[in-house]
């Protein structure tokens, strides 16, 4: 980033010390020689640089215009192209030459044309895609080493960049629940733990995965908060869990607990929800009573705090059995 | 000395304070129109396979819309269809009925099936009363506030207290926002955890074709009004904010456009109702907490998403509202005035802040000083009149490069207008507008600054045309 940011000042200072160095040449070789009060010939300088910018400013953005839009046409041409050769490599023919020829024309094209043909095919179609890249030498996660490479930029990088490589590693999410996400989940790292969880909330998959239990002991709250985010779709995580997280001292990861509850249909935790309507933080609360609202007996259960009138768990109370009653449980 | 001498002895010093003063102003807008060239041209565009991936990633935070709504019956229904159909994988939309008089929330009622519901504020900021919250019966997330009229920064206050999302987006119920502005304006948060706010770019909607809440075709306006905010616009956004937010000195966030954390804001006190500026003053005190508690942050201005907006057709309305940005920032610079060239508040305090109160708050007094010196200079043969037409002619020179520079600008990292036509329009509105537009917006401003200090509050009515084409 520092080299970033180094550029964008050097360049700041580039363009305004060639603007005040064109000035003052034009002002030496032009105005000077002919104009006897300095603030004059220098004005007549500035004057002068300022509308040869503006010339050219006008003049170039024109002629650049014009190139862009022959190149969009170009790409635009090329696109139809890949997109053919790759439709009919899915069903079964041989388009690897074809799509040699288009990669000499343009790589970014084809790159971007075979990560959207992987996106939407599925089975025989998507491996035939998917093989012919291998062969172009756009490599594809299928290979071990590279794999490895992306779960590890997922855990390091950033959130905007995990959610897309989620999305890429998905299709292999069995190979990497038996091995990179554990190892990932008993590592001392917080961040390599919350990119592990984070991929089995966004794949959805129900993975029996090992050493889930530790990270909702996890010192670090935002852990804990991911790990129970996670729990519902580990069916090895023990349900008990929930119940102790929902006395969690950090407000955010009892909200969490309590979803989970919701999702899991833990009916055994409808007690400790009930008490959760009275949470001093509203999030919990509001939480609570959507996952009542869920849980097998929770209707009746909140139909009764909303009958004692205490505020405000039986304000909190009857949202959710609004919600429940108009069947708009989604909004939750 | 007799008495004539010291008058030609000040009259002199300030002729050499505004050269000065113009030399300075110039200066820092080249340099700031430089640098947001700079910072735009290393930000590369959210490639689409990255853009799908993220659409349909269940990581991405949940962003609740507020959309505060006063008397906007002709624009309300596009405005929120536009929003639901906002490409975001998880968005709710709340609309806060400011107490309308007009039929604003029936027409809501009517058009997306609303119901009284329970839902509770969790937030805690104190708001005028509310009435009723209204969510729908078809399956959108929809939420209406129906409360008594306090303003547009009570009504995002009460919109922030009801939310649940952790990021809040806050946008004025009648701008018209791009299908993917709100995946890219949220990216900043998912780029780095510390960023507690960024601002998207606001275009002028004015000339452009509409259907359905969104904008199908853009042109630019064919009046020489829009034509000249269109420049404005894009001289703001693209030269100060971008090299601003460069530099983390980021001050304003337009109220039309907006995403922030929904904790950080709550943190923060919400949005000052006794201030007509309320955007600003938002921004700048949240730069003051966290500077203040030594807390990272950061405060991002992304020049991808658009919204679109109707700015004013007529110079009255044009007046009402630059009177009020003017009352706005000097309000903001009077609250903080303990930051001004503070060194506690790095950046912020000893340039954004002090460039603020030189340039946008000082600068239109200081402008109009200089001409009313060079017309009595003039009469009274102090001033060389050739020198005086040549100055003129520097500045109005300058004046057109710096807007010249802005379209220029937009062509090179947007190219919003694809006709050659609108470019033309573009150029030659930067020329002209340098001939009495912006000593008109001078004057306007001088006022302004005279309201503020006497106290004058209130927004003044914006007359809407509505946007044409709705199906």
């Amino acid at each position: 980033v520092k080299s970033v940011r180094g550029r964008v000042w050097l360049g700041t200072a580039a363009v305004v010390l060639i603007y005040v160095g064109a000035i003052d040449l034009v002002d030496a070789a032009v105005f000077s020689p002919r104009v006897d009060l300095r603030a004059q010939s220098l004005a007549l300088a500035f004057a002068f640089v300022q509308v040869v910018t503006i010339v050219l400013f006008v003049g170039g953005l024109f002629v650049r215009k014009w190139i862009t839009s022959r190149r969009e046409e170009q790409s635009k041409r090329i696109q139809r192209e890949i997109q053919d050769a790759l439709a009919l490599q899915a069903i079964g023919n041989d388009e690897s030459s074809r799509l040699r020829s288009l990669l000499i024309r343009s790589r970014r094209d084809v790159e971007a044309g075979v990560a959207s043909a992987l996106a939407t095919l599925l089975g025989d179609a998507r491996a035939r895609v998917r093989d012919v890249a291998g062969a172009l030498g756009l490599g594809q996660a299928d290979d071990p080493q590279r794999l490895d490479a992306m779960f590890a930029a997922a855990a390091a990088g950033n959130l905007r960049r995990r959610a897309m490589l989620v999305e890429e590693l998905e299709p292999h999410a069995v190979s990497l629940a038996s091995d990179q996400i554990p190892r990932a989940l008993a590592s001392t790292d917080s961040s390599s733990v919350i990119a592990a969880l984070d991929m089995l909330r966004a794949w959805k998959r129900m993975l029996t995965v090992p050493n889930v239990e530790l990270a909702l002991r996890h010192y670090d709250a935002a852990v804990r908060v991911r790990a129970l985010q996670a729990w519902p779709y580990v069916p090895n995580a023990p349900p008990s869990a929930v119940g102790e997280a929902l006395h969690d001292p950090n407000a955010a990861v009892r909200a969490a607990a309590a979803v989970a509850a919701g999702k899991l249909r833990l009916v055994e935790l409808s007690g400790a929800l009930v008490e959760a309507l009275s949470d001093p933080t509203p999030e919990v609360a509001s939480a609570a009573s959507f996952a009542l609202a869920v849980v097998p007996d929770g209707l009746a259960r909140l139909q009764q705090v909303v009958s004692s009138g205490n505020r405000p768990a039986a304000g909190v109370a009857f949202e959710a059995l609004e919600k429940a009653t108009l069947g708009r449980m989604e909004l939750m | 000395v007799s008495g004539y001498e010291v008058f030609l002895r000040c009259c002199s010093f300030a002729e050499t304070f505004i050269i000065v003063y113009v030399a300075a102003i110039n200066t820092i807008y080249l340099v700031l129109v430089v640098m947001g060239f700079f910072a735009l041209e290393r930000r590369e565009p959210m490639p689409r396979r990255e853009r799908d991936a993220l659409l349909k990633s269940p990581l991405l935070p949940a962003v609740a819309i507020l959309a505060p709504a006063y008397n906007e019956a002709l624009t309300c229904r596009d405005s929120v269809r536009a929003m639901l159909g906002l490409r975001y994988p998880n968005h709710e939309v709340i609309v806060i009925n400011d107490g309308s008089t007009d039929d604003t929330l029936q027409i809501l009622i009517d058009s997306f099936r609303l119901y009284r519901s329970g839902r509770l504020p969790s937030g805690s900021l104190p708001t005028k009363p509310i009435r009723a919250v209204y969510e729908s019966r078809d399956p959108i997330r929809l939420l209406v506030i129906d409360k008594e009229n306090g303003g547009k920064a009570d009504s995002l206050n009460a919109g922030i207290n009801v939310a649940r999302a952790p990021l809040v987006c806050a946008i004025d119920s009648d701008s018209l926002m791009e299908e993917d502005a709100l995946l890219h304006v949220v990216e900043p948060f998912l780029e780095d955890e510390s960023t507690v706010a960024t601002g998207g770019i606001i275009r002028v909607a004015n000339g452009c074709r509409v259907e359905g809440g969104r904008v199908v075709e853009i042109r630019a306006p064919s009046h020489l009004l829009p034509i000249f905010q269109v420049i404005e616009y894009l001289r703001a956004f693209l030269g100060g904010r971008v090299a601003f937010s460069f530099l983390n000195s980021l001050l304003i966030i337009s109220g039309a456009f907006g995403v922030f954390r929904r904790q950080a804001v709550l943190e923060a006190g919400g949005w000052l109702t006794s201030t007509v500026g309320e955007d600003m003053e938002l921004v700048v005190r949240l730069h003051r907490i966290f500077r203040k508690a030594a807390r990272p942050y950061q405060i991002v201005f992304v020049a991808e998403p658009v919204c679109w907006t109707e700015v004013p057709e007529t110079f009255r309305v044009l007046k009402r509202q630059r009177n009020r940005w003017q009352r706005g920032t000097l309000d903001t610079l009077m609250i903080h005035r303990g930051m001004l060239f503070n060194p506690r508040y790095g950046v912020v305090g000893l340039f954004a802040l002090p460039y603020f109160f030189l340039f946008e708050m000082l600068g239109p007094l200081i402008e109009l000083t200089g001409y009313v010196i060079t017309i009595v200079g003039l009469i009274l043969g102090m001033i060389d009149p050739h020198l005086a037409i040549l100055f003129f002619t520097v500045s109005m020179l300058f004046g057109v490069l710096l807007s010249m520079s802005a379209v220029v600008l937009e062509e090179l990292t947007q190219r919003r207008y694809p006709a050659p036509r609108d470019l033309i329009r573009l150029f030659l509105g930067s020329v002209v507008e340098n001939l009495g537009f912006r000593q008109l917006l001078m004057i306007w401003r001088v006022q302004g600054i005279i309201d503020g200090l006497r106290g004058k509050q209130g927004w003044g009515a914006m007359e809407r045309r509505g946007f044409g084409g709705t199906p």
